[in-house]
């Protein structure tokens, strides 16, 4: 880099700087052009890679060196060619084919395997480097074809339409004025939608016969894996400018290998970075070859077993070698006096002992499983082509696509998963985007349910009747799913605000950067977006009437069907004020045929907000109602965008263009400058609404995650978009859920950006490091307090890419896992395709088996550094796929992937490998304790053929059946219970202590069967009448015998389920051995040697047959013993499901409902604290607002999913309570401050009094309220949150009283109530005493009247409602979101608990989702309901705008309820406080109401706060209740 | 792969979709014991409840058979007196001498032993010699036989590899052993004479045959009828054992041919363990207790050199073979031991109860997640 840089360029130093200083090791790339100056100047540089690429594993030479290693990476390949090798040798126990002829098999088949794979990738490679390219040749100054190989750095080349980028190219022109392109990087990052791509201004419009003239140099970065970034400067040359002037290149004009070009004619791109230089290859890691777990823990035994074996031989020979030298000379029978072969050769004990060792080394081989290996990939080359890619329950029939295991390595893999690294786009989503709601006006539109609704729904036990709009709809087509028969034809006309509404589409149709294609008719016309959501916005206008039919640079010309007449339209585009992350908002403005000129804006719901005009009647109107409707949306799932307009002025318009026209000429901080134009005109807009547009979700994903979860997944969602739609989609898939504490971290903040913008770049590392650091101990804090507090909370962790990239620094990666791997979800956006690849092998180091799926060309990288690939197969990009281990259609197949094949493989691979070294060792342990009688002469008590085809033939069955067909339960029980899973992720059957106990066993199955043989039949022994007496073959036969029984009965003990296969493979292997023996005994002996007639010699002893019945069984009660003992103590998970099918089948009826979710377990402590934790965190937020005094909106891009949910910080939270007198106990509630203390309030005079407790503890707490006053009323509510306590309420009133309250299961609740002396006031009644939970009980309802007159009467306490399921109606009445279901003008609005029980119940009786709700009273209702007595309180029924009457069904329920949940009763009394308005406290509000005379009512109020003793305690009991009021009220006193 | 025909109008449309089959759909019928209270009682009860019986029947045969045992070489070798393995060693190849002997010569390492009968035994009596420190299962010995050539087969020179060095006598190529080999070389060469002196001191010689001491099978199918060649020519050459011959009554030997001879069949049967007994011969009358039997030995093997012991067993059988109480103790124990982790099993299931199928266990098991 040249010293004087700086001095040349204006700007852009800073990026020269940032860049230099990162990366002063390797030189920064340039690009010359033309291309012979390059090489004058950089003679002395090596020329830059060129266009070739290969992706091929091994080349003809490196093959068998490569893939013979990749052999030997099993250690047991090395020792059988180890053992092979020595079979030669003349001190070998067995012939050598038998070593050497399994070897090869296993060798060449692997070899043979590696060969066709790599070949295939060859010719794909060879097909892409034979691609034909247009590359422009300056000697002759002419465009000639060439292919892709040939292409190097420096050439300019020609792309057309639909074709790829050879190379990494720096964008000069295209066949258009504006210098834009589109592309789609489909391949590189999987996303499906067009970008943007802009050339140069000064190069811009070279053309064909003009490119010659292009002349400059472009210094850039060294090749990286950034595909998001790129630094770069441009010196351009006369002819192409003036004068030299350098000018920096962004990102927006690089065109990157692996993205297609679209819409664009064809475009004139410079080579930069070729072949294994471009941003795709950077990124792409080279494909590992995997090996599961399992596999390296076999290796690991299999070491194990090479100790024993060193060590047996050890013995044996230093024993045989002493013996040899000091006692075979005596022997004279061993030939111990003539010409000793060496190994005999007592005078050379050193010589003996190497020799028997190499004896014992392959004689004691048998300890080590030959056949292991091969049997292993048998079954599970079985597994995955017929069972994984045969199985139709991962078949999908729409893209006609089975699951395939492109490899038969991972199969067991598949059943330990601990966390799954999904891709979002394509994978979770469809990545199609609908318009499926909207708000016009005030009004919302659109009667579809979206899928989060349902399956919140779902989730409560609730049925939706799901209308049948989706099929009715005629109108439905891509990107549209909309009904509603206000707006459709041209019935939108009819609506109010016609005016609006048509404004409304008209933005639709007009603001955008769609371009249409295709012939201008609705049904074939094709919309180019740079984002589907564009195009989803488009197709609505389309369907409304207001049909995009052309555009061009400066017009779009709309087909309007309007009322009156249908017409087409031309709109002049004056100005387009483009969308991006800091707006977070786009504009056009337009110039219409009546020559207004009128911006139309979309955007963000915070953005566009502030730009209202205040002054504007109808914006004051609309702006409530519409972010209602928002945040209705967005609960719902929907990614919504708010619209407005305004007409400018046209000479304020010409002003204004002129500032604006200047700063996009600017050549310092244009962007900014732009921004700050744009910003002038963007203001005192008129809203118009907002749209809802759903992401669909791939079939079944949200059932899929939660079963995932249950299994004990953890899901980590990488995912290139933005944060928001991230996190919407999180909520979509039931991913996060509103009890989870959410943590967001970004990297991006003002001083970060402004240390970036100044280039001190460092700093601004520096800077972002130490913060993320410090958010991270943050959220770790709060974790560990959690901990420490055992409060079960749940953690979603949401971070950015920037971020990301700090946090996967080696300073801060320990960190950021520790904290990723305790949330349940993590949500990783704007990441690259690296970046997957290293969270990838983050989460690897934490020990987790991690699973990564993806279905794009950017997810190749993390499916390759995942224990186990997946691929979404059926789309178009294939690389994915190509890359993947297995490849399934949906993502909801991980399920029956995971949980049955993962989970049976995985047990059925561990016990088949536990049973084979089982059995290994149990047999070659009988050789070596034989060989110590022998002398350890190396002489086996088998003949060595059957010893042989022990492995191969007697046992080989027995294991593959159950690899292939063992199952411990029926496949579908594996989704029915999903934390059957769990054994598998815990390793539970292939762990230290499950290897051990089969090795043990072996040993102990060893000795006692040689024990019993050898002592029982020793060479003492007759056997039989004639007196004859045992022999070493004899012995060798009953002890290979009662092995083979015994290895087999041992077999049968472990396996669970018998199929004939089971029965044929372990009784015809017994089988199989005698028809050996009596089938090779009849060989001539020259083949059968001393097995000739070996059955005749054994068959006559009944010794023989009896002992073969007893060892087997003696060596197998023990472990019976064990293993029944152990299954009723402590029996595994599986073994219990085992049970409870057993009782199944015999009829017994089992509700396993609640067993198998694991949701419903422990439901009421669960939930308690879900909704402790919603209820603090709405206390946090409303804190907040108070002393912030902002609105406390989240910042984010469209609204926010749940606005409730962002809550991030429990210390913050902790802060805030405290500030008001509260604290958070140590199971998360809010208690007030002084612990369990009594409230005694006592209001004199007129007046309610009220009193709330939030407790937890088990004491007493004790409301009394004294009024004194002839019409004062006392109304307590109490022990909301009191479990186990008992809350005595004590109220004395001189006039009626009335006391109410409602406790939480296990709550006691005394209530007196004194009606004092009465006087004036007649009556006193106690109200209701709403006790839920089974375990609730209502203890005290004595009501102590004093009555003073004759006309006072004490009203019996009511009953109280017990009702079973109220947890699960608490908690649906805080998860669904009230302001969805609010009446803005509505005074009342409570829950009906009864109703609620019923639906819950599964009354569908035309239920729908909104008369799940049952909202309160409307006024007049309140009126009546306060007018009627207590015990026949009428239950009021209002009506939910809009929503369906009641069903008389549920009526009744409420009736029969009367007074009992819930009532309201809500009238002002004079002084008892100035607000009327209701809170509309759910399920738990409790209200009195006591006067005969329709004097009184008396409620607990919100607003009654305000008369209040502790104003704060009451709105946060109301805060907690209901979360809605508040911040509309907070709004309002806000605003 | 994926890819999909989209243009299938044809009626027979392609599709990947697998076919249902119970084997690819692992919907095999299955039998689906669970070890239940009842299977596992049952279980270890049906095991004692067989075990014990037939355990018991066993006992009784196993300690039916009577046997009396007579150490021998340490005897022989006293009365002649040595009293030291080297000495008797010597003793033993003096008498026989290096290449060849006289009988006469022979008669000095003969000696008369008396074994007295305590119980009675039932014909036939079985008689046995019982040698302990010889390693007849060492892996060298073991393998130097061939079978090919005892069962009267052209064996070939691999055949016959691991003959070596009792292959060739003398080393001389043209004068291949047959039978050859350790096995056959060490033969087993002690004979027995034997005398009952009933209660009434009535003396009667008995009858020791050696016929139908070997396996059946063996003797049909393993050895054929051939005269041994080149085979220790001498007895004891080469400090060997002993060829096939027999005493004639009349004085002289008899040549025996390779299948004829039972107790070199037996021989060449390799015992597992370094003590062992092997059948030598049988007495078809009964013995009965009180008697004495006297023995006359002649004492050729050489145990000396090895310090290894050499005792003449008599002994009876039953349909269960000799005497051996290991069979019934084990079937006993086995069905006892059944019968108490049974009972262990059932106590355990009484203290520590458990609900079968409990789905609270269940339960418990998700919330330990």
């Amino acid at each position: 880099m040249p010293p004087d840089v700086k001095s040349i360029q204006p700007f852009g130093c800073s990026w020269l700087k940032a860049w230099s200083v990162r990366h002063h090791v390797v030189p920064d790339r340039v690009v010359q052009f033309p291309p012979e100056q390059q090489h004058k100047l950089h003679a002395l540089e090596k020329s830059y890679a060129g266009n070739k690429t290969t992706t091929t594993k091994y080349s003809l030479l490196t093959f068998i060196p490569k893939s013979l290693f990749e052999q030997y990476r099993r250690v047991a390949n090395i020792y059988f060619t180890l053992v092979a090798a020595l079979s030669l040798t003349p001190y070998s126990p067995v012939r050598p084919w038998t070593t050497f002829l399994p070897l090869g098999i296993v060798l060449g088949a692997a070899m043979i395997k590696e060969a066709v794979e790599d070949y295939r990738r060859h010719k794909q490679d060879v097909e892409v480097n034979n691609r034909k390219v247009q590359v422009f040749n300056t000697d002759v100054g002419q465009f000639e074809t060439r292919t892709w190989r040939n292409i190097h750095v420096g050439d300019i080349i020609i792309v057309h339409k639909g074709e790829n980028f050879p190379a990494d190219l720096l964008f000069l022109s295209a066949e258009n004025e504006e210098g834009i392109c589109y592309i789609e990087t489909m391949q590189l990052d999987g996303e499906t939608n067009l970008k943007i791509k802009k050339a140069l201004d000064e190069t811009k419009d070279l053309r064909h016969h003009s490119i010659g003239h292009f002349a400059g140099s472009v210094t850039c970065e060294p090749p990286n894996s950034r595909l998001y970034q790129f630094t770069g400067k441009f010196e351009a040359m006369p002819p192409l400018v003036q004068a030299p002037c350098m000018l920096p290149l962004s990102p927006a004009a690089m065109l990157l290998r692996g993205c297609s070009l679209c819409n664009t004619h064809r475009i004139y791109g410079l080579v930069i970075y070729a072949g294994h230089d471009t941003k795709i290859f950077m990124n792409s890691t080279q494909p590992p070859s995997k090996r599961s777990r399992i596999e390296r823990t076999v290796d690991r035994i299999i070491f194990f077993m090479f100790g024993l074996l060193f060590s047996m031989c050890l013995t044996g020979c230093i024993y045989f070698a002493w013996w040899t030298a000091r006692y075979m000379p005596d022997h004279w029978y061993l030939g111990g006096d003539t010409s000793l072969p060496r190994e005999y050769d007592g005078s050379k004990p050193g010589v003996v002992a190497v020799t028997n060792f190499i004896t014992a080394f392959i004689l004691y081989g048998y300890l080590i499983p030959i056949a292991l290996y091969v049997s292993i990939e048998m079954v599970k080359v079985v597994q995955s082509m017929c069972f994984i890619g045969l199985d139709r329950s991962m078949y999908h029939p729409d893209t006609d696509t089975p699951a395939v295991a492109r490899t038969s390595n991972l199969n067991e893999e598949l059943g330990m998963v601990n966390t799954i690294l999904s891709d979002k786009t394509g994978t979770l989503t469809r990545n199609v985007m609908e318009f499926f709601k909207c708000s016009i006006g005030g009004v919302a539109y659109g009667a579809g349910v979206t899928e989060i609704e349902r399956n919140n729904a779902e989730r409560r036990g609730l049925k939706l009747d799901v209308a049948d709009e989706e099929t009715d709809n005629k109108f439905r087509e891509p990107f549209f799913n909309f009904y509603d028969d206000r707006l459709m034809g041209l019935e939108w006309s009819k609506q109010p605000n016609t005016e609006l509404t048509c404004q409304f589409f008209r933005l639709l149709a007009l603001c955008h950067t769609v371009i249409p294609e295709g012939p201008p008719i609705p049904e074939q016309i094709r919309y180019e977006a740079e984002s589907p959501d564009e195009a989803a916005l488009v197709v609505a206008a389309k369907v409304f009437g207001f049909f995009l039919v052309k555009r061009t640079n400066t017009i779009i010309t709309l087909r309007e069907r309007l009322p009156d007449c249908t017409r087409e339209t031309e709109y002049e585009i004056l100005n387009i004020l483009e969308f991006n992350s800091t707006r977070k908002r786009m504009s056009v403005i337009i110039r219409t045929p009546e020559n207004k000129i009128i911006l139309y804006c979309k955007g963000a719901d915070t953005v566009i907000y502030e730009r209202l005009d205040r002054k504007h009647p109808l914006n004051d109107q609309l702006k409530e109602v519409t972010l209602q409707h928002m945040e209705e949306f967005g609960s719902a799932g929907l990614r919504t965008l708010c619209l407005a307009y305004t007409e400018l002025d046209p000479r304020f318009y010409d002003e204004w263009n002129e500032r604006f026209i200047e700063a996009k000429l600017s050549m310092v901080d244009r962007a900014a400058k732009v921004d700050a134009v744009g910003e002038q005109v963007e203001k005192n807009l008129r809203l118009l609404g907002c749209t809802a547009i759903e992401d669909k979700l791939q079939e079944g994903v949200p059932q899929c995650i939660k079963t995932l979860a249950q299994a004990g997944i953890r899901l980590w969602v990488l995912t290139g978009d933005k944060m928001e739609t991230a996190i919407n989609i999180g909520y979509a898939c039931s991913l996060i859920t509103d009890e989870m504490t959410q943590f967001q971290l970004t990297g991006s903040c003002a001083d970060v950006d402004l240390l970036e913008a100044e280039g001190r770049m460092e700093e601004a590392t520096q800077l972002s490091v130490e913060r993320l650091e410090s958010q991270l101990n943050k959220v770790a804090r709060t974790m560990e307090e959690d901990a420490a507090a055992n409060i079960g909370m749940q953690y979603a962790l949401v971070i950015d890419g920037k971020a990301l990239l700090y946090a996967l620094s080696p300073r801060l990666r320990q960190q950021f896992l520790m904290v990723g791997i305790k949330c349940a979800a993590v949500l990783c956006c704007r990441v690259s395709p690296l970046q997957k690849a290293q969270v990838t092998a983050l989460v690897k180091t934490w020990g987790d088996t991690t699973l990564a799926i993806g279905d794009g060309a950017n997810d190749v990288g993390m499916i390759q550094k995942a224990h186990i690939g997946v691929g979404i197969s059926g789309q178009e990009g294939m690389q994915a796929t190509m890359a993947s281990d297995f490849a399934i259609a949906q993502f909801r197949f991980l399920t029956p992937l995971l949980l049955v094949h993962g989970r049976l493989s995985y047990k059925r691979i561990t016990r088949m490998i536990s049973f084979f070294f089982y059995k290994n060792l149990f047999y070659g342990s009988t050789i070596f304790i034989y060989n110590a009688f022998a002398l350890f002469s190396g002489q086996p008590i088998y003949n060595d053929f059957y010893m042989t085809l022990f492995n191969v033939v007697f046992t080989a069955a027995a294991p593959l059946v159950v690899g292939w067909f063992d199952r411990d339960l029926d496949k579908d029980l594996g989704l029915r219970f999903p934390f059957l899973y769990h054994e598998g992720q815990q390793n539970l059957y292939f762990d230290l202590p499950a290897i051990v106990g089969w090795l043990g066993m072996a040993l102990l199955h060893a000795a006692m069967t040689v024990a019993m043989v050898l002592v029982g039949s020793d060479s003492q022994e007759s056997d039989r009448h004639s007196g004859a007496i045992w022999s070493l073959q004899q012995n060798g036969l009953l002890m290979f015998t009662t092995v083979v029984i015994t290895v087999h009965l041992q077999l049968g003990m472990v396996i669970d389920q018998w199929t004939w296969m089971h029965h044929l493979s372990i009784w015809g292997s017994i089988l199989l051995w005698f028809l050996f023996l009596i089938a090779y005994g009849a060989f001539p002996i020259r083949l059968s040697s001393d097995l000739h007639r070996a059955f005749d010699s054994i068959a006559a002893s009944p010794n023989y047959w009896l002992t073969i019945f007893v060892v087997p069984l003696a060596c197998l009660l023990p472990v019976f013993f064990f293993r029944a003992l152990k299954r009723h103590l402590r029996p595994a998970r599986y073994q219990l499901v085992q049970e409870i099918v057993e009782r199944q089948k015999r009829g017994e009826d089992i509700d396993l409902e609640d067993y198998t979710d694991e949701r419903n377990l422990g439901r009421s402590k669960a939930q308690i604290k879900g909704i402790m934790a919603r209820a603090s965190r709405l206390v946090q937020r409303k804190v907040l607002r108070q002393t912030t005094g902002a609105r406390g909106r989240h910042k984010g891009f469209v609204p926010p999913y749940n606005t409730q949910s962002r809550v991030f910080d429990i210390n913050e939270l902790r802060n805030a309570a405290t500030q008001v007198g509260y604290s958070i106990s140590a199971s998360g509630d809010m208690v007030p401050a002084p612990h369990g203390q009594s409230f005694v309030s006592n209001a004199p005079g007129h007046g309610s009094v009220i009193g709330q407790i939030f407790y937890r503890a088990s004491g007493n707490s004790l409301i009394s309220g004294t009024g004194s006053l002839p019409v004062a009323t006392h109304s307590a509510t109490g022990g909301l949150f009191g479990r186990n306590s008992v809350t005595s309420l004590t109220g004395t009133a001189s006039g009626p009283a009335a006391l109410g309250m409602s406790a939480l299961p296990g709550g006691f609740v005394s209530m007196t109530a004194e009606a004092g002396d009465g006087g004036s006031s007649p009556r006193a009644s106690m109200l209701q005493a709403a006790v839920h939970g089974a375990t609730g009980s209502l203890t005290g309802g004595s009501l102590t009247g004093t009555v003073a007159s004759g006309a006072g009467e004490a009203v019996p306490p009511v009953e109280g409602f017990v009702t079973n399921p109220v947890l699960a109606n608490l908690e649906l009445a805080f998860s669904q979101d009230p302001r969805r279901h609010r009446r803005k003008d509505s005074q009342l609005s409570s829950l009906s608990i009864g109703s609620l029980h019923r639906l819950r119940a599964g009354s569908s009786g035309g239920s729908s989702r909104r008369s799940s709700l049952e909202p309160g009273g409307s006024p007049g209702g309140a009126s009546a309901a306060s007018r009627g007595s207590a015990d026949s309180l009428p239950q009021v029924a209002g009506e939910f705008g809009g929503a369906q009457p009641r069903s008389p069904e549920q009526q009744q329920v409420q009736h029969s309820a009367a007074g009992a949940a819930s009532s309201s009763a809500g009238q002002q009394h004079g002084q008892a406080g100035q607000s009327s308005r209701l809170g509309r406290l759910p399920v738990v509000s409790v209200a009195a109401a006591a006067d005969d005379d329709a004097q009184a009512g008396a409620a607990s109020s919100s607003e009654q706060a305000q008369s209040n003793d502790d104003p704060d305690m009451l709105q946060l009991y109301t805060a907690a209740l209901q979360r809605p009021s508040s911040s509309k009220s907070q709004r309002k006193r806000g605003g | 792969m994926p890819g999909g025909s989209t243009g299938g109008d044809e009626p027979p449309k392609p599709t990947k979709e697998p076919r249902y089959t119970r084997l690819t759909q692992q919907e095999m019928h299955a039998c689906k014991p669970v070890l239940d209270a009842t299977w596992a009682t049952f279980i270890f009860a049906a095991v004692a409840f067989i075990m014990i019986p037939v355990g018991a029947v066993c006992l009784v045969y196993g300690l039916k058979p009577v046997e009396e045992v007579y150490r021998y070489d340490e005897v022989c070798a006293a009365r002649a007196g040595f009293d030291t393995p080297a000495k008797a060693q010597q003793w033993l190849w003096t008498n026989q001498g290096p290449d060849g002997i006289s009988r006469e010569q022979e008669q000095n390492l003969r000696c008369t032993v008396s074994i007295q009968i305590t119980k009675d035994m039932l014909k036939p009596v079985f008689v046995y010699y019982e040698l302990d420190g010889v390693y007849q299962n060492h892996r060298r010995y073991v393998r130097s036989r061939s079978d090919v050539q005892l069962a009267g087969k052209n064996a070939s020179a691999a055949d016959l590899a691991a003959c070596n060095p009792q292959l060739y006598l003398g080393g001389n190529t043209s004068m291949m052993i047959n039978p050859c080999g350790l096995v056959a070389w060490s033969n087993f060469n002690d004979s027995y004479s034997m005398s009952r002196v009933a209660a009434d001191g009535r003396e009667t010689v008995l009858d020791v045959s050696g016929q139908g001491i070997a396996l059946r099978s063996d003797v049909h199918h393993r050895y054929a009828d051939y005269y041994p060649q080149n085979f220790n020519p001498f007895l004891n050459s080469m400090r060997g054992g002993g060829n096939l011959t027999q005493p004639q009554p009349g004085g002289g030997l008899k040549e025996l041919m390779v299948g004829e001879d039972e107790r070199f069949i037996v021989w060449m049967r390799t015992a597992a363990l370094p003590r062992f007994r092997k059948l030598w011969g049988r007495i078809d009358s009964d013995l009965n207790a009180g008697d004495v039997i006297n023995i006359v030995i002649d004492n050729r093997w050489n145990s000396y050199a090895f310090k290894g012991k050499k005792s003449l067993v008599l002994g009876t059988t039953d349909w269960l073979g000799g005497r051996n109480p290991f069979l019934g103790i084990a079937y006993l124990a086995t069905g006892g031991a059944s019968l108490l982790l049974g009972i262990a099993y059932l106590l355990c299931r009484v203290c520590v109860p458990r609900k079968f199928g409990d789905p609270d266990l269940l339960a418990s098991f998700v919330a330990r997640m």
